[in-house]
């Protein structure tokens, strides 16, 4: 009862699993650098955030002290 | 029915029907077993052909479909590792080069918000690696999740939720005292940014502060006068702090030290302090540290002409203040400004303790870290008592900057005594540089008094060539970083 289409499948099935393994470690590798890029922009835009919220005061204070000048 | 019901059911669990049975079992048998195989003969001769080949089209499919699976997985990972992860790589790359370059503002921010906002990134690497080992996917959003949460959370302050440590604590306890006894300007504590804040004590730095702030725009001399008022609810505030912990007793004793007593006593204290904080370097820069901070490129000009001012320190045998933005005319004050490299003393015993100025005595570099915020502000105090038309500046404004800038340089440069001279005397001068955009107005008073106040031809030169030099580059970055601190310094605390 030996069927070869049960081995060709059971052939490809494990090379199936071993794909999805490396494909596996493959996306881990990319979450991880993902992780650490988005940890980096996490900061940088922390930053932004800073100068934003600096720009604004600036903005505030210079209109409210009536010394803002437009732009040339 | 009951034939054709069972005849229909073996042909279903058959997997591989013989068709070699099905030919050849055309007579009707009373066997029950024949009955399976009658069935199949009554059909056509065709479904059983069809039958197996039915199944081997089934079988093919299956496995073309695994083979077309198979070549999509491997596809997918040769996509993912061949094309999207050396870009991701390169745009890490690139992003941290963004984050390296931008880094110093963030701490910049950080010391003049007096905020921390470091825990996001230690609780991300924390989660990253807790999440490594299992239920990796699902980790990376709880992760990304909680790191917002965290991350809002520390945006807007971070007082409450930052861990205390003996060492933070100390550090922090002293350097709030030292910054508010250093800042009746209105400027905020810049090194209590690293601190550790038990809730009283936020209650009455907030108290102090908004005291302070009250006090900012004030004119001169009332900013003047307050100077003893905050420094004695200073010590009152020490006490306080000093029966909330029973590990701030010796910051206490050592700040009001720093106000009365004699510099021997100090020299104690400041042994004391290194014996606690001997583990590693300086608090602050350990929790900067900690945080994967740098501070390399603030330091540089300094370290640059450290040299060259401790060859004037040792030549003229003792630091005078000829370089000093406020001109001092009496001999006396150079004295002040010596003192005041190492403590703060009030105004009452700044005329007292003139006489120990010039004795040398050991300093700790731990301990210097309290001197320049004292000592800019005693400067201009001194500097003010005596000659109070001196200073061309608004005398907020010039104790505002140095203190901040002086601030930077204790928090991270973790030098030593010739470097906390020189950084309070290159400080003084990046301030007169920084602060007024007067540029052309600034040499020509400096250089009149200076002038005037120097005795020997030696110091006078050397002052006249820091002074060019200086005002040489008037647009360099150290000068607006610190400008850029009096405008910052005022924003959070308004928010």
């Amino acid at each position: 009862m030996e069927n070869p289409h049960e081995q060709v499948q059971n052939a490809l099935l494990s090379r199936i699993i071993t794909n999805i393994e490396k494909l596996n470690e493959a996306v881990i590798v990319l979450n991880r650098t993902l992780q650490d890029v988005n940890r980096e922009n996490m900061n940088v835009e922390l930053l932004s955030q800073m100068w934003e919220n600096y720009q604004r005061n600036v903005l505030f204070n210079l209109e409210s002290t009536g010394s803002l000048e437009k732009p040339i | 029915m009951d034939r054709r019901t069972q005849s229909l059911d073996p042909r279903k669990s058959i997997r591989a029907p013989r068709p070699s049975i099905a030919y050849t079992s055309r007579t009707s048998t009373t066997a029950a077993s024949a009955a399976s195989l009658r069935a199949p003969a009554q059909a056509p001769m065709s479904v059983p052909r069809s039958l197996t080949e039915e199944l081997e089209k089934i079988e093919q499919s299956i496995t073309l479909t695994l083979q077309e699976i198979d070549h999509n997985f491997s596809t997918s990972h040769r996509i993912i590792t061949s094309a999207i992860l050396p870009i991701v790589e390169q745009y890490a790359v690139q992003s941290q080069a963004v984050w390296q370059s931008s880094k110093f503002w963030k701490e910049f921010f950080e010391s003049s918000a007096n905020v921390s906002l470091a825990g996001y990134e230690e609780l991300n690497t924390e989660d990253g690696q807790q999440a490594q080992p299992d239920q990796y996917q699902n980790q990376t959003a709880e992760a990304s999740q909680i790191d917002t949460d965290e991350y809002s959370a520390t945006m807007d302050y971070d007082y409450n939720t930052e861990v205390k440590t003996p060492g933070q604590n100390y550090d922090g306890e002293r350097d709030e005292d030292i910054s508010s006894a250093g800042n009746m300007t209105g400027v905020d504590d810049d090194e209590s940014s690293f601190v550790a804040y038990v809730g009283t004590q936020q209650q009455q730095q907030q108290q102090q502060r908004q005291q302070q702030q009250s006090r900012a725009p004030n004119p001169a001399p009332e900013a003047r006068s307050g100077i003893a008022r905050f420094k004695y609810d200073d010590e009152e505030e020490l006490e306080i702090e000093a029966t909330l912990a029973g590990a701030t007793q010796f910051i206490k004793s050592l700040n009001l030290d720093s106000q009365s007593t004699p510099r021997a006593v100090l020299a104690e204290r400041s042994n004391i302090v290194n014996a606690s904080e001997a583990p590693g370097a300086h608090p602050s820069s350990r929790a900067q540290n900690a945080g994967g901070m740098q501070w390399a490129d603030m330091v540089s000009p300094f370290e640059e002409m450290r040299s060259e001012l401790k060859g004037i320190t040792h030549a003229n045998g003792s630091f005078d203040s000829t370089n000093s933005i406020i001109p001092v005319p009496q001999v006396t004050s150079y004295g002040e400004d010596e003192d005041d490299l190492s403590l703060s003393p009030p105004k009452q015993s700044i005329t007292t303790s003139i006489p120990n100025k010039t004795a040398a005595l050991p300093r700790t570099p731990n301990r210097y870290a309290s001197r320049p915020a004292n000592s800019t502000i005693d400067e201009e105090d001194s500097a003010a008592f005596h000659t109070p038309e001196s200073s061309p500046f608004s005398p907020y404004a010039g104790m505002r900057a140095p203190g901040s800038v002086t601030n930077y340089n204790r928090t991270y440069t973790g030098g030593n005594q010739q470097q906390n001279v020189l950084l309070h005397r290159v400080l003084d001068r990046k301030w007169g540089i920084q602060a007024t955009p007067k540029q052309p107005k600034l040499p020509s008073h400096r250089q009149a008094a200076q002038l005037a106040k120097l005795a020997t031809p030696k110091n006078n030169h050397r002052a006249m060539d820091y002074q060019t030099r200086f005002d040489s580059s008037p647009m360099d970055s150290p000068p607006a970083v610190a400008h850029l601190n009096s405008n910052i310094f005022s924003s959070p605390d308004k928010d």
